[in-house]
């Protein structure tokens, strides 16, 4: 059907019940007022409906307000675009396959796939073979498509090299002997350093036995060959295979090393962390501290030992130093730790009370733009105009509501509002016209802008959490 | 120009648009929703992205700047 300026005028005065010698005048004032700014190079913003300027051609454009554009595109609501093929640079080997490159997203930390793809491509009911390309980017299309994208890798290299690093690490029986013994010269190094870290100590370990496996036994690629991201996960993988093959290998010939580790790291680990109690308490009451200390050393000569004597003096003074550095790290946790309680806790900021329409939005950077204001809407001291739960408020009717049921039937519809109403939301009953029939959606919340809207909805319980998608309200 | 005619103005024009119907303005343009299909969109650096089908305003002026600057 098709509105012409009579019809359009005939509307205008059913709906404000002025007369249409008035309406006529208004609607041509409005019109004027819109292509004086145009031609003035201004952009002239109507709010909440969308913003007129003419383009470089000289052409009147329009381009609509998000408000509008949410409304009209009620019906696919909630869809987002979805990355099929990430840039090239990022990962290039994604060019073989649509497979390929699921796999590949679940892998790689850095790929900003969105949650939804899986979802959202039956939602398209999108046909990777479909090739349903934009005419507009024809030009980019036949670079991106062409051939010599897809040759950057040729498969063969890309098997190789997938599988190189790891034949490496299975044929590394031979060396295992050789890196054990390396092994052995650093754990008789780490004996030298009481306070270092057992378990970071053989991952070091190991990754230098593989570095020289690999070394050993040529079976690597030329490292400069290689992409350089494929490269990196090779160096990550690496050290978790070698520690998964070699434990045993480790356990069996080395036990006894290991033993000697941890029976000397342990005492002096546990040592250091009653040390490090006791200056902590320490540290609280500063005056006694010192009395503390002598305390810790009069316990530790009653246990000497004429045969550890020598090492356990030596041990002391060293635990000694240590709980003086530790000491003003203590204080400094402690000081940042009670910080932390008396700053008082961020509180959630209620949601503001809608912007008074006065504020003239900068859009387009070359144009200056004219706001077309409307009078303020009211707010209600005690409730905020707009929210997800409460009463209905008619000035929020301007703004966004989250649609949870979408039925044929009003009586369904109803009973579905009413129980979420008794759950204590703001429930919406709108019928809408959607390819000829007529829906019921119930939706919950009065919001003033979409993100608010997305932000609740969100938080919504099962199933609408997720089952949901945000419409401008209608009432009418 | 009243605050009550803009208003009414914005939400005729919106439920009308809603509607499918084409809004027509003698001297000024016509306003009508078009349907975008979805459609691949292949950026410069191979990046492919989907995009989703959906429902836009389109305005159709033949109202020209008359002093070209």
């Amino acid at each position: 059907m098709k509105i012409n300026r009579a019809k359009l005028v005939e509307l205008l005065v059913e709906k404000t019940g002025m007369d249409a010698d008035e309406i006529e005048s208004q609607l041509k004032q409005l019109i004027d007022r819109i292509l004086d700014a145009a031609e003035r190079g201004k952009a002239l913003e109507v709010k909440e409906f969308g913003m007129f300027y003419f383009d470089e051609h000289g052409n009147l454009k329009f381009d609509p307000a998000d408000e509008l554009s949410t409304e009209i595109n009620f019906k696919y609501a909630g869809m987002e675009p979805v990355e099929l093929k990430p840039a090239r640079d990022q990962d290039s080997e994604t060019q073989a396959s649509d497979l390929s490159y699921e796999e590949e997203a679940d892998e790689t930390e850095d790929e900003p796939v969105s949650s939804t793809g899986s979802d959202m491509d039956e939602i398209f009911g999108f046909n990777a073979d479909d090739q349903d390309l934009d005419e507009d980017e024809g030009p980019i299309e036949d670079d991106a498509e062409g051939p010599d994208g897809g040759a950057l890798i040729s498969p063969p290299d890309k098997v190789d090299r997938d599988i190189d690093p790891f034949s490496g690490l299975l044929g590394d029986a031979s060396s295992k002997m050789k890196g054990s013994d390396e092994g052995d010269k650093d754990k008789d190094a780490d004996e030298d350093d009481p306070f270092s870290f057992i378990p970071e100590e053989y991952e070091e370990q190991e990754t230098e036995e593989d570095d020289e496996t690999t070394k050993d036994e040529e079976l690597e690629p030329i490292p400069g060959l290689e992409k350089e991201g494929e490269d990196d996960k090779d160096l990550e993988l690496d050290p978790v295979f070698a520690l998964d093959d070699d434990v045993e290998e480790i356990e069996d010939d080395d036990s006894d090393d290991l033993s000697k580790i941890f029976n000397e790291a342990e005492p002096e680990v546990s040592d250091v962390d009653e040390k490090q109690k006791q200056d902590f308490v320490a540290a609280k009451t500063a005056e006694s501290k010192r009395d503390t200390k002598s305390k810790i050393t009069d316990e530790k000569s009653e246990q000497r030992d004429p045969i550890t004597m020598v090492i356990s003096v030596g041990l002391i003074i060293i635990l000694i130093v240590v709980g003086f550095l530790v000491i003003p790290s203590l204080f400094e946790s402690d000081d940042s730790g009670t910080e932390a309680v008396t700053d008082p806790p961020e509180e959630q900021v209620d949601q503001t009370p809608e912007e008074t329409q006065s504020v003239i939005t900068p859009v387009e950077p070359e144009q200056e733009t004219e706001v077309i204001e409307e009078e303020p809407v009211e707010q209600d001291p005690e409730q905020p105009v707009y929210g997800l739960m409460g009463d209905l408020v008619d000035e929020a009717n301007d703004g966004y509501s989250i649609v949870l049921h979408s039925m044929e039937s009003e009586a369904r519809a109803r009973s579905e509002a009413e129980h979420l109403a008794s759950d204590g939301y703001r429930v919406l009953v709108t019928p809408r016209l959607v390819q000829g029939d007529t829906v019921w959606r119930v939706s919950v919340g009065q919001f003033s802008t979409i993100s608010d809207a997305q932000q609740a909805a969100a938080e919504l319980p099962n199933p609408y959490s997720s089952n949901n998608f945000i419409q401008r309200i209608q009432t009418n | 120009m009243k605050s009550t005619f803009i208003k009414a103005f914005k939400e005729v024009l919106r439920e009308q648009i809603l509607k499918k119907n084409k809004v027509e303005i003698n001297g000024f343009g016509t306003f009508e929703v078009v349907h975008r299909k979805q459609h691949q969109k292949t950026y410069e650096n191979g990046r492919v992205v989907m995009v989703p089908p959906a429902d836009v305003v389109e305005f159709k002026s033949k109202v020209r700047r008359s002093n070209e600057n």
